[in-house]
């Protein structure tokens, strides 16, 4: 799994660098973002820019974390979303439960 | 280790038969290519100590006949040469000799050779067993899965809900394994109304089954319970009909995921009265249901929803539409709207849509016909998916 991780601004930024987090990817992604979260981190920003399809499996994994983080009191959002995963958020009403930024500046400048 | 010892110097058998028999080896011993082979053929031998140049069969056309008649167990080969002979080791290595011992044959390098072969083939016996080990254990686990798939099939509704009701049922299942998280069911709440659902466990294979099958039953009691309530009282009276939301946040509240797991479901439960063709239904994140009317107008229904399980705080709507005579209601799960072409090209919500306005005139039995053509095209070829697939079709007719 490709992942990219970047302090900006007090924010840990998660950009996940696949077409797919589908039931191949869920485990050791949901795993990883635990880990980060475990290691101290409050804040993430999950950047999906690259990511085509995100399935239950997938949705299921950065809900678990959203879960995690915030009985830390911390937080986890999102940006970058593309047309299918946005949809995708849509339809399951996750639009209501996480933050969604267009982009990972406009995310930093809110956030931070 | 059983030795077979060929050449066609009998004092040279005899020396090698008894260098070998006192490091406890069983020796047998052949003249020539053609008798050892026939000795081959009824006894079992690990290593074969061979001369090369022999009268009818050579050690060369031995060699290549153990190979190609090899099946179950190794044989060994050691092949003795001699410098006096002017002999291609290549051709001897292709034609499957392991080790080579030149003549005149030195005893202790002999027994050197034979123990380097003994401790091969014993790796190769231990590999052997645990292969077996593993496959006998591999089939275990499909036979059980198979049955278990069995099982998982026999949950599924047998057909129309009744003979001549003007609710006509059709469907389609193929799990992406033998066992899958899609599963369905439809049945009577009292004499006019029909709860369905269709559901999709997150993931596919054993552990979404467990859950997609634990949830058949309590939704499987759950109106069964409802359904002896109204008949305890009058067939007229709906108040007891559950309402789909509240029935999606009771599920909500006994299937929350915790943080260490994600299983969680996309649902559609509905409830139909098929007097009056009125349709209540909540969705949880489940694909939007489609409705085709008999002109073959397509509407894609319901504004998306929370999945189950998955956040405490879901809230759900009950949203209603009236069927008219010769609608078409479609449920199905994301493996179908999901599953690509050889250009890896998701199917889609749009094409899906499509299909149906065009087969909007056919029968129900041929609709699921063509469904499964067109799905077999769709794929190349290959009834074969990625995710698990399920897709229920109702038709809906005035009652006569």
């Amino acid at each position: 799994m490709l992942l990219e991780n970047m302090e900006k601004n007090g924010i840990l930024v998660v950009k996940l660098l696949e077409k797919r987090l589908d039931a191949h990817l869920a485990v050791e992604f949901k795993e990883t973002l635990a880990r980060l979260i475990s290691e101290g981190h409050r804040k993430i920003l999950l950047d999906l820019e690259t990511v085509e399809f995100i399935d239950s499996s997938g949705l299921g994994a950065i809900v678990s974390a959203l879960k995690r983080i915030s009985g830390e009191n911390g937080d986890l959002i999102i940006c970058s979303l593309q047309d299918a995963t946005s949809s995708m958020f849509k339809l399951t009403r996750m639009d209501k439960v996480f933050s969604i930024y267009t982009s990972e500046s406009e995310a930093l400048s809110v956030v931070a | 280790m059983r030795c077979l010892v060929v050449d066609d110097s009998r004092e040279l058998c005899a020396v090698l038969k008894l260098t070998l028999k006192s490091r406890e080896h069983v020796v047998l011993e052949a003249f020539d290519g053609e008798e050892a082979w026939t000795i081959l053929q009824e006894e079992q031998v690990d290593i074969v100590i061979s001369d090369w140049v022999m009268p009818r069969l050579d050690g060369l056309g031995l060699c290549k006949r153990i190979r190609a008649e090899e099946v179950d167990d190794y044989t060994y080969f050691i092949m003795l040469t001699s410098i006096t002979e002017n002999l291609d080791i290549i051709s001897a290595l292709e034609a499957g000799a392991d080790d080579f011992l030149s003549k005149p044959v030195e005893l202790e390098n002999l027994q050197a050779r034979v123990h380097s072969a003994s401790r091969i083939l014993n790796l190769q016996k231990s590999l052997k067993e645990k292969n077996q080990a593993l496959k006998l254990a591999y089939d275990n686990v499909q036979s059980e899965l198979k049955i278990a798939a069995e099982m998982q099939r026999n949950l599924l509704p047998k057909g129309d809900i009744k003979p001549n009701s003007n609710l006509t049922i059709k469907w389609l299942f193929h799990p992406s394994q033998l066992v899958g998280g899609d599963i369905f069911n439809y049945l009577y709440l009292d004499n006019e109304h029909v709860a369905f659902y269709s559901l999709d466990v997150a993931g596919h294979g054993v552990a979404a089954a467990m859950l997609s099958v634990s949830l058949h039953k309590v939704l499987s009691s759950e109106f069964c319970l409802h359904s002896d309530a109204i008949m305890k009282t009058t067939p007229e009276i709906t108040d007891h009909i559950v309402d789909p939301s509240i029935v999606m946040r009771r599920l909500n509240t006994q299937f929350l995921m915790d943080v260490d797991s994600h299983q969680y479901f996309t649902m559609i439960y509905g409830v139909l009265n098929i007097r009056t063709g009125k349709l209540m239904y909540c969705q949880a994140a489940h694909p939007h249901p489609i409705l085709i009317s008999s002109e073959g107008k397509a509407r894609s229904l319901g504004e998306g929803g929370f999945p189950v399980g998955l956040v405490e705080t879901s809230i759900y709507d009950t949203l209603s539409v009236d069927l008219v005579s010769g609608d078409r209601l479609i449920l199905h799960s994301d493996g179908i709207t999901e599953c690509t072409n050889l250009s890896n090209e998701p199917l889609g919500e749009q094409r899906l849509m499509d299909f149906f306005v065009q087969h909007h005139d056919v029968s129900m039995q041929e609709l699921m016909f063509d469904l499964h053509n067109y799905l077999l095209e769709w794929r190349g070829g290959k009834y074969e998916f990625t995710d698990d697939i399920s897709l229920v079709a109702f038709e809906f007719n005035e009652p006569c």
